[in-house]
C-alpha cells in the first residue's frame, strides 16, 4: 500500500469517527465532547509517542509518521558549531557527526538516565530528552493553530521519578499529555484486550504484559532487560574472542545486528569487515551472531512461563496461544519461531505472533488511545 | 578625579585692551553697505549656542562665512582665516579624561574670543577644529594675532589630580590677498594644508602654507565638473596629503607675484634625516591606523555573518512549513460505534486516572 493510500484510509477512517455525525452525548458523561472548551478555529492533533531507547518514533493524526534514533548532539565548541552550522542534532545526523558533538542517548533499558539522580549528568540528559521529544513533535508537522494532545508510551515499571521526567520533557511541546504502559499501547493498538501476552522487545528492555481484558497491574508486567543493547555487548563479547584483532565500535556492532540479526539455525553465511590493524578484514560471524541472539530467548521465555502461571488455570492455554513480538527486536529473523519452540519445550504449548509494523506498534497504539481518550480528560491534565 | 581650570590666566594680559584688534584694520570699511545691521545680524549669530558654548554651528559658520567671502571679494577687502587645534587633545583626554577636554575647549574659547574683534567669526568644526574668519585682517595682522594666541594658549593652565596640564597650539592660516580671486574652498584648504604642517612639525607653531595655486586648480577643476550641483557645498573634505608631501619634500610651488611677504612660521626646509624621520612617522601612523581598519573589518565581518545568520532564521520561520492540519478539528473520544466500548471507557478511565494520581504525586513531591 502506498503512503497516499494509506494516508486517504486514515482519513476516510477518522471522518468515520467526527462527532457531528454522532448523537451528542450529555455532558459531564465520559466521552461527550465540549466543544465550548476548543476553539473552534483550533484543530486537536493527536500524537502517538513511543520513546524509546533506541529509536522514538511518532505517529499523528494528520497521517504523519516519523522514527528517529534516540540521540542527541550538541557541538563540543564554538569550531563545531560554525562547522555544523546547529546548536543541535538528531538521530543519524547526530550519529553521523558525533565526532564534533556531546552526544547524549538519553534513554537507557527504557527510561531516562540518570533522571532519579541529581547533578549535571542527570540536567543534561534531561535537556536532551526534551529536545529529543521536542523535535520529534515538530517532525509531526503540528499546526500553530493546533492543539497537541500526547500519549507517550513509557516502561512498564518505569519509576515515578522517571514518569516525572518524561512529563516534564514533554509538556513544553504539547498541550497536554498522558503516559502508558508500552505494550498495553501495542496491545491496544491492534484491538488485542483479552488473553493476550506481549513481548514488547526494545533496545533497553524486553516489556512482558498480560493482557486480561482490564488495564495491566503491577503483576501483570514483567520488564528484563535482555533487550537489543543485550544483544549487543552480548555480540561485542563474542567478536572479540572470535575476530581477534579485530577493532569495532558499539555503533558498528548494532549496525551490523540490525542487518543480520537472526537466531534461524538455517542461517546463512554473515561476513562482515572489520579493521585489523587499519586493514579491512572479513570474519564470518555466523554463529556469534546467532548465539548472541538466541542469548534473550531463555529469559522472555521464562518470564511469560511466570506470567501464565499466575494467571487464571483455565485461560492460561488460551494465553499462551495469543503470545504478541512487538518492538524491534521482533525483526530478528526467526525469533517468533525460537520462542514458540522454546514455550513448546518448557511451557508445552505456544503461539506467537510477529507484529507487522515493529517500529511504529507502540506509536500506533498510542495514537488510538489519545483519539479515544475523553475531551474532559484530556482538559484535566492541561 | 579634581579638575580645575585657572580661568584668571586668560585675561591678565597687560599688553593690550580687551578688544585690541590685530593689525590696525578697525573701520577699514567705509563701504561696506548697512554696516549696523550686518554687526547685528552677526552679534545675535554670535549669541547662538551650537552646543559649543555660544559658537557658531558648522551650518551656521558655513553661511556667515561665504557671505563675509563673497563680500570680500565683492569689495577688495582683505581676509584672513585660521584653523586652531590643540596639540595632542586626544591624548590629554584619555590621560586625564573627558572633563579636561572640554575645560581645555572651553578656555581655549574664551582666548580666541578675547583676542579677536566681536565682528569675526569663531567656528568649531569636526576633529575639534576651531575656525576663525577675519574680515578686514591684513596678513601682518593676522600673523600678529596668531602669535598672541600662541602665546595665550601657553599661558593657559590646568590641572588635573594634582598635576599640572599645559597645552600648545597649532595653527594653519590663509589670506585672501596672497592669490588672484581665490573661492572659499581654496582658503580653507590652504588654512588646512598650513595646519597641517604645523602639527607635523610638532605643534606650538603658525603655518601660513601658500599651497593657493595648488588647491585653486583643485576647486576650479572640481567646480567645473560639478556645475549640475547646487552651489550651496559643505566644507569640503581636507586633503592633507598633497601638502604634507609637498611640505615633507621641501618642494615649495612658486609664491604668487602680488604676495612678497614672508610667512611668520618658515616652511620646514628638512634635512634627509629629518625627512625620514618624518617619513617613518608618517609610516607608523598610517600603519596603526591600517592596523585599526582590519579590526573593524573583522568586527564588521562577524556582526554580518551574524546577521544573516539571523536573516536566514527569520526567513526560514516566515517560509516554513506551517504544518499538516490534523484531520480532527475538535476534541474526540470513543466512537458508539467502536467495539467493546464500555471495556475501552474502563480502560481509558484507568489511564486518566493513572496519570491524574501521578500527577498529583508529582505535584506532592514537587511543593
Amino acid at each position: 500500500m502506498t503512503e497516499s493510500q494509506e494516508l486517504r484510509e486514515v482519513e476516510i477512517k477518522a471522518r468515520k469517527a467526527v462527532p457531528q455525525e454522532k448523537a451528542p452525548k450529555p455532558a459531564g458523561q465520559p466521552g461527550a465532547s465540549q466543544p465550548s472548551e476548543v476553539k473552534k478555529d483550533q484543530g486537536v492533533l493527536y500524537l502517538g509517542i513511543d520513546l524509546g531507547t533506541s529509536r522514538t518514533s511518532v505517529t499523528a493524526s494528520n497521517g504523519l509518521r516519523e522514527t528517529i534514533p534516540s540521540f542527541v548532539g550538541y557541538p563540543k565548541d564554538v569550531v563545531a558549531r560554525k562547522l555544523l552550522k546547529k546548536d543541535v542534532l538528531f538521530g543519524d545526523e547526530a550519529i553521523e557527526k558525533r565526532l564534533s558533538l556531546d552526544l547524549y542517548r538519553p534513554l537507557a533499558q527504557g527510561v531516562l538516565k540518570f533522571s532519579d539522580e541529581k547533578g549535571d549528568l542527570a540536567e543534561a540528559n534531561l535537556r536532551a530528552a526534551k529536545d529529543l521529544i521536542a523535535e520529534i513533535i515538530r517532525r509531526a508537522k503540528p499546526r500553530r493553530d493546533e492543539l497537541v494532545y500526547a500519549v507517550i508510551g513509557a516502561p512498564a515499571e518505569a519509576s515515578i521519578k522517571n514518569k516525572e521526567a518524561i512529563l516534564q520533557a514533554a509538556r513544553e511541546s504539547v498541550d497536554s499529555v498522558m503516559l502508558c504502559s508500552e505494550p498495553f499501547a501495542v496491545a491496544y493498538g491492534l484491538d488485542w484486550l483479552e488473553d493476550v501476552l506481549v513481548i514488547d522487545i526494545g533496545a533497553g528492555t524486553t516489556d512482558l504484559c498480560r493482557m486480561h481484558g482490564t488495564m495491566p497491574e503491577e503483576h501483570d508486567q514483567i520488564t528484563l532487560t535482555f533487550a537489543g543493547d543485550y544483544i549487543d555487548e552480548a555480540l561485542a563479547e563474542r567478536l572479540k574472542k572470535s575476530c581477534p584483532g579485530a577493532a569495532f565500535s558499539t555503533q558498528m556492532v548494532k549496525r551490523i545486528k540490525e542487518r543480520h540479526a537472526s537466531v534461524d539455525e538455517a542461517l546463512a553465511k554473515v561476513e562482515v569487515q572489520l579493521p585489523v590493524d587499519g586493514k579491512p578484514t572479513t570474519f564470518d560471524i555466523t554463529n556469534d551472531m546467532r548465539a548472541a541472539c538466541r542469548t534473550i530467548i531463555a529469559p522472555i521465555v521464562e518470564g511469560l512461563g511466570k506470567l501464565v502461571a499466575t494467571f487464571d488455570p483455565e485461560f492460561q492455554e488460551r494465553l499462551k496461544d495469543r503470545v504478541l513480538l512487538a518492538g524491534g527486536g521482533c525483526q530478528i529473523k526467526g525469533l517468533d519461531t525460537a520462542i514458540e519452540k522454546e514455550m513448546r519445550a518448557r511451557l508445552g504449548s505456544g503461539r506467537v505472533l510477529r507484529m507487522e509494523e515493529p517500529i511504529y506498534g507502540g506509536a500506533n497504539g498510542a495514537l488510538k488511545i489519545a483519539h479515544d481518550m475523553p475531551p474532559e480528560y484530556w482538559e484535566k491534565l492541561k | 578625579m579634581t579638575w580645575s581650570y585657572k580661568a584668571g590666566t586668560l585675561r591678565d594680559n597687560p599688553a593690550r585692551g580687551p578688544r585690541s584688534t590685530p593689525g590696525g584694520f578697525r573701520d577699514m570699511t567705509p563701504f561696506r553697505p548697512s554696516q549696523d545691521a550686518r554687526q547685528r545680524t552677526l552679534d545675535s549669530s554670535l549669541s547662538y549656542d551650537g552646543g559649543d558654548g555660544g559658537l557658531f554651528s558648522l551650518q551656521e559658520v558655513q553661511r556667515l562665512m561665504r557671505i563675509e567671502f563673497d563680500r570680500s571679494q565683492r569689495y577688495h577687502y582683505p581676509l584672513a582665516c585660521f584653523l586652531i587645534v590643540v596639540d595632542r587633545l586626544e591624548r590629554l583626554h584619555d590621560l586625564h579624561g573627558v572633563e579636561i577636554k572640554h575645560a581645555v575647549h572651553q578656555a581655549l574659547t574664551e582666548l580666541l574670543r578675547s583676542e579677536i574683534r566681536s565682528s569675526d567669526l569663531l567656528a568649531c568644526l569636526l576633529n575639534e577644529r576651531l575656525l576663525v574668519m577675519l574680515p578686514h585682517a591684513t596678513r601682518e595682522g593676522a600673523d600678529a594675532l596668531a602669535q598672541r594666541i600662541l602665546a595665550g594658549a601657553r599661558r593657559l593652565a590646568f590641572e588635573s589630580q594634582g598635576r599640572s596640564v599645559r597645552i600648545t597650539l597649532s595653527i594653519g592660516g590663509a589670506h585672501n590677498q596672497l592669490v588672484e580671486e581665490p573661492q572659499y574652498e581654496t582658503l580653507l584648504s590652504v588654512a588646512e594644508g598650513g595646519l597641517d604642517v604645523a602639527i607635523a612639525s610638532g605643534g606650538d607653531r603658525y603655518v601660513h602654507s601658500e599651497l593657493y595655486e595648488h588647491f585653486e586648480k583643485k576647486h576650479s577643476r572640481d567646480r567645473r565638473r560639478r556645475t549640475d550641483v547646487a552651489p550651496a557645498q559643505p566644507l569640503p573634505a581636507p586633503e592633507p596629503g598633497p601638502a604634507r608631501q609637498i611640505f615633507s619634500l621641501g618642494n615649495m610651488p612658486p609664491r604668487p607675484a602680488p604676495a612678497p611677504a614672508p610667512v611668520h612660521e618658515p616652511l620646514p626646509d628638512l634635512s634627509p634625516a629629518e625627512r625620514d624621520e618624518l617619513l617613518q612617522a608618517k609610516d607608523r601612523e598610517h600603519r596603526v591606523e591600517v592596523e585599526n581598519l582590519e579590526r573593524r573589518i573583522s568586527k564588521l565581518t562577524s556582526m554580518l555573518e551574524k546577521t544573516e545568520g539571523d536573516l536566514r532564521l527569520m526567513a526560514s520561520m516566515k517560509l516554513g512549513d506551517e504544518g499538516v492540519a490534523s484531520i480532527y478539528k475538535s476534541v474526540q473520544g470513543l466512537s458508539q460505534e467502536e467495539t467493546a466500548i464500555e471495556l475501552k471507557k474502563d480502560l481509558m478511565q484507568k489511564i486518566f486516572e493513572a496519570n491524574m494520581e501521578l500527577k498529583q504525586a508529582i505535584a506532592r513531591g514537587s511543593t
